[in-house]
């Protein structure tokens, strides 16, 4: 059998209060994907992502990472092969410069003190914030925080890395420096999985998409197959992509503004040749 | 800058320069500093307790910290002092005696030397320097953490509270010595609290995701060299010198 970054099973957890937050979740995610984990605000998104590092305890069913079961014999393993990104970078940066925040995992990991600089320094480069290495991290703009914070946990060299809504509340030149990196680190093997609730950034990314609602999972496919199904998309209170929905029913499935600016543009020239007008 | 708000710079801001201070290893800095100030508690005239905060206004001055970084910082602790110096001064009721007047004096020049010498001694060494320091002069881990997390969380407790003064200012919301606004610093402090609780739950996840065990992380320390021993050997004698003057053993 093809070993698996991921492989979830029948998960259930309810949370101390009584509310359910996931139901018999199952779910495979293939080395090297870019998953995508899509569900509205209070769907058990985040509450999935926990279960991923271990911080949450398995109530019922299973979670594995490179199909090593999630449990307490397992934990240093999981945590180190499996980077956990949080949503609020505040809660992640804690150490005076960003530097020490860096340090912090690698050293966790017994690492001797040269591999930990080589390590924070190879991060620091990856995120590109090289210049804010002794900076402290509550001076920092939230957009730089957020790379700090993916730095943090790239030091520890996951294999996987997971993002709880990394775009969350950042500008569009800061969102694009995000994915960028994210680019880059799966061009270099790595496999991501991301929970957001931003469609139009899962159509234009994931190569895989799981639509998660009230707790329970709705439908894994590829991202065009299945973010242009209206009907599940308004079950999981959600809407299709931008480009899905200027581009119904012409069969065509432009993944980036580009491509479809490309394609319109291709079409009016068409037309001009043909009648003269373009439209 | 928003309602109130005052900019504050973090503590080892001026960490990087250059003085005798800020060469001086971080263990026996620490623990010359706490001895000093041990000792101008000890004291118990005036005059000695003037000349101890003397030597912490020279040892100021000569650690090329700005002056306004080490004023800023003693007028955010001002207020308390005050408050000191005026509930001493008024033990006895109004008018304030004599003894009271010269007591409630020499506890305040008392705190404000130990004051001016803490902050001159951490303004010269990272704050990072200072935890190690402390975790070498054998502290117990759990508060060196704990004061470790407590500096990095002031600065969001700050700016959260900041948030919603200017929420509540927004909705125009004056606040005054009256029963309805009692009722909401009431509301915003627990909310405040409720919403520590839940940051320091989401923080402790952060951090164990990235294989924290409770154990924080302490460097090797400096090797100590002979100017290091010589200026806590100073340090020392210079306290011990003021105590014997204040005792009336020397002259």
């Amino acid at each position: 059998m093809k070993l698996k970054a991921l492989e979830i099973e029948n998960l259930d957890y309810t949370y101390p209060d009584g509310t359910p937050a996931l139901r018999g979740i199952s779910l495979e995610v293939p080395l090297k994907a870019r998953m995508v984990v899509l569900g509205a605000n209070g769907s058990g998104k985040s509450t999935l992502l926990l279960h991923l590092n271990g911080l949450l305890v398995t109530q019922r069913g299973s979670v594995r990472v490179f199909g090593r079961p999630v449990g307490k014999r397992n934990l240093a393993e999981v945590r180190r092969r499996g980077g956990m990104v949080f949503q609020n970078p505040d809660d992640q940066l804690f150490s005076t410069s960003v530097t020490e925040d860096v340090a912090f995992g690698p050293r966790n990991l017994g690492l001797d003190p040269g591999e930990v600089a080589r390590r924070v320094a190879r991060a620091l480069e990856l995120t590109g914030i090289q210049e804010l290495a002794h900076r402290p991290p509550h001076h920092l703009s939230l957009g730089q925080k957020k790379r700090a914070a993916i730095a943090g946990v790239l030091a520890m060299e996951p294999e996987l890395l997971v993002l709880d809504e990394p775009t969350a509340s950042l500008d569009p030149a800061a969102v694009r420096r995000l994915m960028a990196i994210l680019e880059l680190l799966h061009a270099r093997g790595r496999t991501i999985i991301m929970a957001t609730h931003d469609v139009d950034l899962a159509y234009a990314w994931a190569d895989r998409v799981a639509v998660l609602s009230e707790g329970r999972l709705l439908a894994v496919a590829g991202a065009t197959e299945l973010l242009r199904d209206e009907e599940l998309m308004h079950r999981a209170s959600l809407e299709p992509p931008v480009l899905l929905r200027v581009f119904r029913n012409t069969g065509f499935f432009p993944r980036h503004p580009d491509e479809a600016a490309e394609w319109v543009q291709r079409i009016i020239a068409e037309n001009k040749r043909r009648n003269g007008t373009g439209f | 800058m928003g309602l109130g708000q005052v900019h504050l710079q973090a503590a080892d801001t001026y960490a990087s320069l250059d003085s005798w201070l800020h060469r001086w290893e971080p263990r026996l800095k620490l623990a010359a500093g706490l001895a000093f100030v041990v000792g101008v508690a000890l004291l118990e005239s005036l005059l000695p307790a003037v000349a101890a905060l003397g030597v912490a206004v020279l040892v100021a001055l000569s650690s090329r910290l700005p002056q306004r970084f080490i004023l800023e910082r003693l007028l955010w602790l001002a207020p308390f002092l005050a408050l000191m110096t005026v509930t001493l001064a008024l033990g006895n009721g109004w008018p304030p005696s004599a003894a009271g007047l010269v007591f409630a004096g020499l506890v305040s020049l008392k705190a404000l030397t130990a004051l001016t010498v803490m902050i001159t001694l951490l303004g010269t060494q990272t704050l990072q320097a200072s935890l190690n320091a402390l975790a070498h002069l054998r502290l117990p881990s759990l508060p060196v953490l704990a004061l470790f997390l407590a500096y990095r969380y002031i600065f969001l407790f700050r700016d959260e509270l900041h948030a919603t003064q200017r929420s509540l200012t927004a909705r125009a919301f004056r606040p005054g010595l009256n029963r309805h606004s009692l009722r909401v610093f009431g509301e915003l402090m627990g909310t405040l609290l409720l919403n520590v609780l839940d940051r320091s739950e989401r923080v402790h996840r952060a951090m164990t995701a990235r294989g924290f065990n409770g154990q924080p992380h302490v460097e090797e320390p400096r090797v100590v060299n002979t100017p290091d021993v010589c200026k806590s050997l100073a340090s020392v004698a210079t306290i011990a010198v003021l105590i014997l003057l204040d005792r009336g053993i020397l002259f």
